[in-house]
């Protein structure tokens, strides 16, 4: 008990701290992360870190491939994080971290437009390969060459070329500006893997990753774990000096079941994972865990409108729905109550872009009715949602039906896959209504660029929306994120006024561990999903 | 016999063409662009990297002829590529199977280990108690959904009692006692139907086989009754428990889908499932092969055990 | 047949306790299919955001789910679907079944073996993967799932039919109706097809059963006929997440699924014994 109070009295003093750095406008890229110097004021009474011992984890999902430019689902990252480095880290706040990167510095040039990046020195991958400009210019460009199939290729569009410039420099040639450059090279694009390791394996690398992280892969087993090692050679200092990872040993497990889940943290089978809904009280109220909270982790129920389809290519239509939805009564029915109304667009609580202030719809029965007689539906109408086969979905959906009937509006329910949702709504778009959920991208581009631009990927309508595409444009290009911030804000009110994208909850993420393990609150990264890299275990 | 035997394998080869091909129509049936469906929610490609994706899985030939690829390199023993999760497909079902199969295995054994001395304590004891017993124990055991009853084991021994785990899986050549614990409550449900089964065919086998003259005779000589039994008595009744065994192989693959999803195991099952929905072609039909090479494999066995215990038999059809 | 004899078997079958116990279960859940919103007045798709999880009470006589909805409103509901799936699944796999079943008894040869090759192929396949992949296609719908489950009927009722075919060919008086100038045609319907009406009959009554079964799996696994349709399958799927919390849940639907089906089994039982007393241990 009188723990976890101190564990509430510290998380607050991080949100302060947090919440006042975001308004520090000096986001020098060389100032020390706020986060740091905090988190350690638990673990500093309890002396410094010990070294050794073996976490295991648990993720829901298994990875599509350890490769992390190959992989295509974001819930690779719970793998391969633990085992490579980026060009760029950025902290939970996206500030460039360089004390964490693999490149210590660098220089932006507008004129011509390129980033050149001064690399770490005497780094090396764990084959033995040395990083280098060369290994980064091949990374890169095995990125860029189409028949790589590598996912981050699309963001990377504005790389013209790549220079090594002399063993450690390497520049970025660009076809124009790329404010969001540093925060795409800390996702995945920018991980950089072997290019001996790479040749070696050929088709097999995915499986056989090799980078310059703290841990190295030991055991791969299909469908059940990934087991890591401790690289002692890893290059990596914490604050005060001492290498880094702490532990030897390092495992994450594929428990797809959240009910296996909370049975295998109880019974001591793994240490670390996110709890699910139905179990936070129970282990809120269990004194052998402690529970780290990230509000925002990602976007639980949000209604995408094909904005372009009857019946909701009127926006008064779309208002209507958006003003129709209990958010809290849902929260309450589905999620526990453990998620958030949402109070902003598709940038949840915590990231950079969100927006609080935003006129948005809220539940509220009179302005429905008032949007559908505005829209010339007065007694309403019918139309056929598509969603996907979630636990949490289906439900959501049930609900989001139930309560759109109040105001005469009949909806269909079409329940598919997550891939033959996603592409029945957004390519073959067959449904005006798609209720789904939404990871949280730190990178503000990376939604804006797939989902409102007229060309994106998630962009069901594909209507030329010339304002839309100049504000999506200008975020991306803007190098100080102040400036980025505003065009964000206006592109969120513009999106929810026409009530396009209606987020209805964000997600609450709920971590937990037993006490013994430390630095739990450095395990969630900016995109929500897990660090494992600096948790250590108490003899 | 031989020249049965040879007839009988051969009758497997059009059975497993017949079958891949259907599954092939099955999942060309399957709307939306399959280059697509790789690429997960939240991710993108752009149009020129599916256009290779589109080449390199041969989507953009006409159906037959992916089919013929694929059973030309199968042939070979190249069962492809898993497009989920780009690994050759045989390494990404080996683990997966021997799973399923450990269970399966396990849920056989377990049925007919209860099942046939059931049956026969039964026949012996016909309109007793016992009797009665276990055939209300037979009746339920073949009404239950599988997967209802396992859930209702979960909540009467993981939630209310806590003798067992209640969900999850650990492999038993690492931890015996654990993987056993994790083993105990899956595999009844597995079991459960096959158990049922034989337990009804065991009775009402032994029930004909005690009336028949050769046994009357056995007990007019004065054999004690257990020998009468244990002898003459039970070679014919495993007749049913072998047929009931044919059938219930390809249940058991059935059952393991649903109940791998009630216990969380990672087995062949679920992960067919998921393939199909993410239009894993290669996965769908290697896996769909092994499967069907099962099922066939034990209705062979099936028919040799058979033909081993009842000599009569003619192999005409 | 003519109704006489069929007046006969009913009355032979409900003078056996179980069958008896059988068609009355049947009647109760059939009728209260049919009546379902005069039995509740409540509304298996309203959710009560007050009544989350209840167990037995005065506004949820069994409880109501995670969101709120009456557990006796969804159970009357959803055997509708039940039924519906049980008599159309078995429907198709007899309609297409038997013609296939008299087709490969009647010509024999090579058409014989494509036939038995392909019904083979269909048992060979689990059905339930054959489900997935229909509701893959389709979508989880009502016609998805009786589609998938009728398919795996198929090749059972055939080959049945085919079995049976099969001993009254060889038969002296198909042999006479051969030579005597009778046309294929007329053999199959005057003398194969009413000898192989009762293990079909039988056969399809203990496949209901399993249809039943099948359609609860496929709904608990998430590929059956989708919410908001309650199903006996897709509340079993919804609540089972549940259950330490309310267990209740996924007690009701379970012993709803288990009732019709040993109710199916034990007129099918009883039928056999009737019918056809050497068919005992053929049909499983």
């Amino acid at each position: 008990m009188k723990h976890m109070k101190r564990t509430l009295w510290t998380r607050s003093l991080v949100l302060l701290l947090a919440a006042i750095s975001l308004f520090d406008c000096g986001r020098s890229a060389d100032k020390p992360d706020a986060d740091g110097v905090v988190v350690e004021a638990p673990s500093a009474d309890s002396g410094p870190p010990s070294y050794g011992g073996h976490i295991r984890a648990a993720y829901t999902s298994e990875p599509t491939s350890l490769d992390p430019v190959l992989g295509r689902s974001g819930g690779d990252t719970y793998y391969w994080r633990q085992m490579f480095d980026n060009l760029v880290d950025v902290d939970r706040d996206l500030n460039p971290r360089p004390s964490t990167s693999l490149a210590s510095s660098w220089d932006i040039s507008m004129d011509p437009h390129s980033i050149t990046f001064h690399l770490r020195e005497g780094v090396k991958f764990h084959d033995g390969t040395p990083f280098n400009a060369e290994a980064v210019k091949f990374n890169i460009e095995r990125i860029l060459d189409p028949a790589t199939l590598a996912t981050p290729r699309p963001s990377f569009a504005v790389i013209d070329s790549v220079d090594a410039l002399d063993e450690l420099t390497v520049r970025f040639n660009l076809k124009g500006p790329w404010g969001a450059g540093l925060n795409m090279l800390a996702d995945r694009g920018g991980v950089m893997s072997s290019p001996t390791a790479i040749k070696k394996y050929g088709k097999e690398y995915g499986w056989n990753p090799v980078g310059t992280g703290p841990f190295k892969l030991k055991k791969f087993i299909a469908g059940a774990s990934v087991n890591m090692e401790r690289n002692d050679d890893y290059w990596g200092k914490d604050e005060e000096g001492n290498p880094l990872p702490y532990l030897d040993e390092l495992t994450v497990n594929v428990i797809k079941d959240e009910t296996v889940l909370s049975s295998a943290l109880r019974a001591g089978e793994i240490e670390v994972a996110y709890l699910p809904y139905k179990d936070v009280t129970a282990f809120e109220r269990d004194d052998r865990f402690q529970i780290e909270v990230m509000e925002g982790g990602r976007i639980s129920v949000v209604l995408c409108f094909n904005i372009d389809m009857p019946p909701f290519d009127n926006v008064d239509l779309r208002r209507a729905a958006g003003y129709a939805i209990n958010a809290a009564a849902m929260n309450k029915a589905v999620f526990f109550d453990r998620a958030v109304v949402a109070d902003s667009g598709m940038w949840p609580t915590g990231s950079l872009a969100h927006n609080p202030d935003v006129p948005r719809p809220y539940y509220d029965l009179d302005e429905a009715r008032k949007y559908l007689r505005a829209g010339g539906k007065p007694d309403g109408f019918e139309f056929t949602a598509v969603t996907w086969n979630n636990p949490a979905l289906v439900p959501s959906t049930e609900v989001v039906r139930a309560m759109l009937k109040k105001i005469g509006i009949n909806m269909e329910i079409e329940v598919l896959n997550v891939g033959s949702a996603t592409d029945a709504f957004f390519h073959t778009t067959q449904y005006p209504l798609y209720v789904t959920q939404w990871s949280r991208y730190p990178e503000p581009d990376w939604l804006a660029s797939l989902s409102y631009k007229s060309d994106g990927y998630y962009n069901a309508a594909n209507l030329k929306r010339p304002d839309v595409d100049l504000l999506v444009e200008k975020g991306a290009s803007l190098y100080d994120p102040a400036d980025r911030i505003k065009v964000y804000a206006e592109l969120d009110a513009l999106i929810l006024d026409e009530a396009w994208f209606v987020p209805i909850l964000y997600g609450t993420v709920y971590a937990t561990a037993p006490h013994k393990v430390r630095n739990l609150d450095r395990l969630l990264a900016s995109d929500a999903k897990m660090d494992l890299t600096r948790l250590w275990l108490t003899k | 016999m031989l020249q049965y035997m040879i007839r009988r394998l051969l009758q497997i080869v059009p059975v497993l063409l017949i079958v891949t091909l259907m599954v092939f129509a099955l999942m060309l049936a399957i709307p939306g662009d399959p280059a697509r469906a790789l690429v997960g929610p939240g991710e993108a490609l752009d149009e020129e990297q599916l256009e290779i994706i589109r080449k390199e899985f041969n989507l953009d030939k006409p159906v037959l002829v992916q089919y013929g690829i694929w059973l030309s390199k199968v042939v070979r023993g190249d069962f492809g590529r898993s497009s989920q999760y780009q690994r050759p497909v045989l390494d990404e079902l080996r683990t997966r199977a021997w799973v399923t199969l450990q269970f399966g295995i396990a849920a056989w054994v377990l049925a007919v280990v209860i099942a046939v001395p059931a049956g026969i304590i039964s026949a012996v004891y016909r309109g007793r108690a016992l009797d009665y017993i276990a055939t209300l124990i037979s009746i339920g055991g073949v009404a239950i959904p599988n997967f209802w009853f396992g859930i209702m084991a979960i909540l009467v021994f993981g939630v209310y009692l806590g003798w067992l785990p209640a969900q999850g899986y650990v492999n038993i050549f690492e931890d015996p006692i654990e993987g056993l614990r994790h083993m105990i409550l899956p595999v009844f449900a597995l079991g459960i139907t096959s158990c049922a089964l034989i337990m009804r065919q065991t009775r009402s086998a032994m029930l004909e086989v005690l009336a028949q003259d050769y046994v009357r005779t056995a007990r007019a000589k004065g054999m004690s009754e257990p020998v009468v039994i244990g002898v003459h008595a039970l070679r014919n009744a495993l007749l049913p428990v072998v047929t009931v065994f044919g059938l219930q192989t390809g249940r058991i693959f059935a059952g393991a889908v649903v109940i791998e999803t009630v216990f969380g195991i990672p087995g062949m099952g679920n992960f067919m499932v998921l393939a199909i929905f993410a239009r894993d072609f290669m996965v769908v039909q290697g896996g769909v092969l092994i499967m069907a090479l099962a099922v066939l494999s034990a209705n062979l066995l099936t028919d040799l055990i058979y033909a081993w215990l009842d000599p009569r038999i003619r192999y005409n059809d | 047949m003519t109704s006489r004899p069929s007046i006969e078997v009913l009355k032979k079958t409900m003078r056996i306790p179980q069958a008896a116990f059988g068609v009355v279960v049947m009647v109760i859940i059939v009728f209260s299919a049919i009546f379902a919103p005069w039995i509740t007045s409540a509304d298996p798709e309203e959710m009560d955001f007050d009544n989350l999880l209840q167990g037995f009470s005065e506004e949820h006589i069994l409880g109501s789910d995670q969101m709120g909805r009456d557990t006796l409103a969804r159970l009357l509901y959803g055997a509708r679907v039940a039924l519906m799936v049980s008599l159309g699944a078995v429907g198709l796999g007899v309609i297409i079944g038997v013609p296939l079943g008299l087709v490969s008894v009647y010509c024999r040869g090579y058409i014989d073996d494509i036939i038995m090759r392909v019904m083979d192929a269909l048992v060979v396949f689990p059905s339930l993967l054959i489900a997935v992949g229909l509701a893959a296609a389709m979508g989880g719908s009502l016609p998805t799932v009786i589609i998938a489950i009728g398919i795996a009927n198929i090749p059972w009722m055939a080959r049945i039919i085919r079995s049976q075919g099969l001993t009254i060919r060889e038969q002296d008086f198909v042999a006479a109706a051969e030579a005597g100038g009778m046309s294929h045609f007329r053999i199959i319907f005057k003398h194969i097809l009413p000898n192989s009406i009762a293990p079909v009959i039988v056969q399809s009554t203990l496949s209901m059963g399993y249809a039943v079964l099948t359609e609860a799996a496929l709904g608990f696994i998430g590929v059956g006929i989708q919410p908001p349709t309650p199903t006996w399958g897709n509340m079993l799927l919804q609540a089972y997440p549940m259950l330490d919390q309310q267990p209740l849940l996924s007690i009701v639907p379970g012993l709803a699924i288990f009732l019709l089906v040993l109710a199916f089994n034990f007129v099918g039982d009883a039928l056999r014994d009737v019918l056809d007393p050497r068919l005992k241990g053929v049909i499983h």
